[in-house]
């Protein structure tokens, strides 16, 4: 029997083995590094290193205007742009599921944005919205409205990518609308038979069936938003423009890090602070869950 | 029945019909929204300079299709060739993660070891970490081992099945295959590999087809890896030539001297190919990603 178990343990470690080896190499040090890193400050290209203890944390949380800045900025645009596109997807999953016609045409053109990769999106979207020879200033122009300066002006560039970022709410109009389809007919026939509306409907039957999915859906789109990069670094040109008004919080920790002049210990602290943000919101999304997902209807 | 439910009932049915007539007004209506912006990127690329910088008309004077030949023919600006490093890149991190992952996964579902839930879970832990967390450590060694400017820091990690969620991928699908198929497989001879290797790799097509459809998608979009690693024009990335075509005419400060109609046209080459993938493995991947979603 021994002799089975040890043989066991021997294919496993041998089939195994490599994925062991790989987290402790790109998992377990990194973060142990991160931390060490965190209280020094280490530079690239500059051998002398001091030791700090935790005076990068007080730095970050006393004395950094663009620490406080870019977590706002984040937090702006995660809480707006995680509901907004999600109520999108919400309103589109409803309507796809009327049993209307033409329902994978519709569904395919509504996919189709997420699909397109962020560059192509940004490289889009800078002349569509571009206030004076893109579409969208023309179009308002002919309502007699003057355009707003979209990604140009400091005032409006954040809210262009929580629009930008909105487009592409094909990807949790797909789970919605798989959600939908769970919601039986003959709820619908019963509310039907005693003469309830459309937005009755939508209270006691809809709502009850979906609020799970969509709760936490949101939830996560919120806490993901505040990781989002990409649109920002490439709308913002790398550095938040204009006037840092683009510069979310992981855009300011890659300038921090890994521009000059290369602020690896800095940043390393930034990083651990961004990291205690999200597991607390994380922490604080798991105890509120049950108050928002409803366990008659699961 | 009562007369009053006959009535409310026909007349639900009446508001059922505007309802839909509402819906389909409202579905182009946002399916108009959801286009434009392709409408502007293919007109765009049609346009010549002047009128792509100029306040926007719905069609070009001409159609110039010779755009996307300029586009091709901008001295060093080789677009075959950040084609061909994406998809090179794609290739290393996907045979690295099949290969790997596929393995690892074998190994935890197969075989009894005492902690291997345990280890799995701490696995699966790292999922809620946010990759700034990994990633200065990281740069730093791939600059000590002389890695810049070199594509291996963007795939090295898949050969040690670091992909815990492809990983995962693999492992819920290997428990699915019923046990008596490996019985079969050792009473007719079969060693371990063998069994890995004629059993476990053909059933898992669907496991190989998602992961291409991530990773292809996965690779195009990422700008955070090669924004750190890749300092060369030449071994630029689709992601990064782009910005090349943007600043083609940047003196310093002039925002309106953008090529539009140049960088729409490179912009249409570059999304074709995910197009085409998105349409060819659509099934697949509308699936993966709805019941992903509902699992949460």
């Amino acid at each position: 029997m021994k002799s089975i178990a040890r043989r066991e343990a021997r294919n496993f470690l041998a089939f195994t083995g490599i994925s062991l080896l790989g987290f402790a190499i790109f998992y377990v040090y990194p973060v142990i590094r991160t931390f060490y890193l965190s209280l020094t400050n280490t530079r690239v290209g500059v051998d002398a290193v001091d030791f700090l203890g935790f005076r990068n944390y007080e730095q970050i949380l006393l004395k950094d205007p663009l620490f406080w800045h870019s977590m706002r900025q984040s937090f702006l645009f995660s809480f707006i742009a995680g509901p907004l596109s999600l109520l999108v997807a919400l309103y589109a999953a409803m309507l796809l599921n009327r049993k209307v016609r033409f329902i994978g045409v519709f569904r395919t053109i509504f996919f189709l944005p997420f699909v397109i990769p962020t560059f192509a999106v940004a490289s889009v979207f800078k002349g569509f919205l571009h206030p004076s020879s893109g579409i969208i200033n023309r179009v308002l122009s002919y309502l007699g409205i003057q355009g707003p300066g979209w990604y140009m002006d400091s005032s409006s560039a954040l809210a262009t990518l929580i629009l930008i970022s909105s487009w592409g709410f094909g990807v949790s109009m797909l789970i919605f609308l798989a959600a939908l389809q769970n919601v039986p007919a003959s709820y619908y026939e019963v509310a039907d038979l005693d003469g309830a509306s459309g937005f009755q409907k939508f209270r006691y039957v809809t709502f009850p069936f979906i609020s799970p999915v969509f709760f936490f859906n949101v939830v996560l789109a919120t806490i993901n938003g505040l990781k989002s990069f990409n649109l920002a670094f490439l709308m913002g040109r790398g550095l938040g423009f204009p006037a840092n008004s683009t510069l979310l919080f992981p855009v300011y920790l890659f300038v921090t890090a890994f521009r000059m002049p290369y602020k690896l210990g800095y940043a390393s602290a930034l990083a651990w602070v961004f990291f205690l943000v999200i597991m607390a919101l994380t922490g604080l999304n798991f105890l509120l869950s049950r108050y928002y997902v409803n366990e008659d209807v699961e | 029945m009562s007369t009053q439910g006959i009535r409310m009932a026909v007349s639900s049915r009446g508001r059922r019909e505007t309802g839909r007539t509402t819906a389909y007004v409202a579905l182009v209506l946002m399916s108009i929204v959801v286009l434009l912006p392709f409408y502007y990127l293919v007109i765009t690329s049609f346009k010549s300079f002047e009128e792509a910088i100029a306040e926007f008309k719905w069609l070009p004077a001409t159609f110039r299709f010779s755009n996307y030949a300029e586009v091709l023919a901008i001295p060093g600006f080789d677009f075959p060739r950040y084609f061909l490093n994406t998809m090179y890149i794609f290739l290393m991190k996907y045979i690295g993660t099949m290969v790997t992952c596929s393995l690892v996964a074998y190994g935890f579902v197969r075989y009894h070891f005492r902690y291997k839930e345990l280890i799995f879970a701490i696995f699966m832990s790292v999922l809620m970490l946010p990759g700034e967390l990994l990633t200065i450590p990281l740069y730093e060694a791939f600059i000590n081992l002389g890695w810049m400017d070199t594509y291996r820091p963007l795939f090295i990690g898949t050969y040690f099945a670091t992909d815990i969620f492809t990983l995962f991928l693999f492992r819920q699908f290997f428990k699915s295959v019923p046990g008596s198929l490996f019985e079969a497989a050792r009473i007719d001879g079969a060693g371990e590999l063998r069994m890995y290797a004629r059993i476990m790799l053909p059933l898992s097509r669907p496991v190989l087809v998602t992961v291409f459809l991530l990773y292809f998608t996965g690779t195009y979009n990422d700008i955070y890896g090669p924004a750190l690693y890749i300092i060369s024009e030449e071994k630029y990335v689709l992601a990064q030539c782009i910005g090349l075509i943007e600043n083609l005419y940047n003196t310093g400060s002039q925002d309106f001297l953008t090529p539009f109609h140049l960088v729409a046209a490179a912009t249409v080459f570059m999304i074709l190919p995910v197009i085409a993938v998105f349409f060819a493995g659509q099934k697949y991947f509308i699936e993966g990603v709805s019941t992903a979603g509902i699992k949460g």
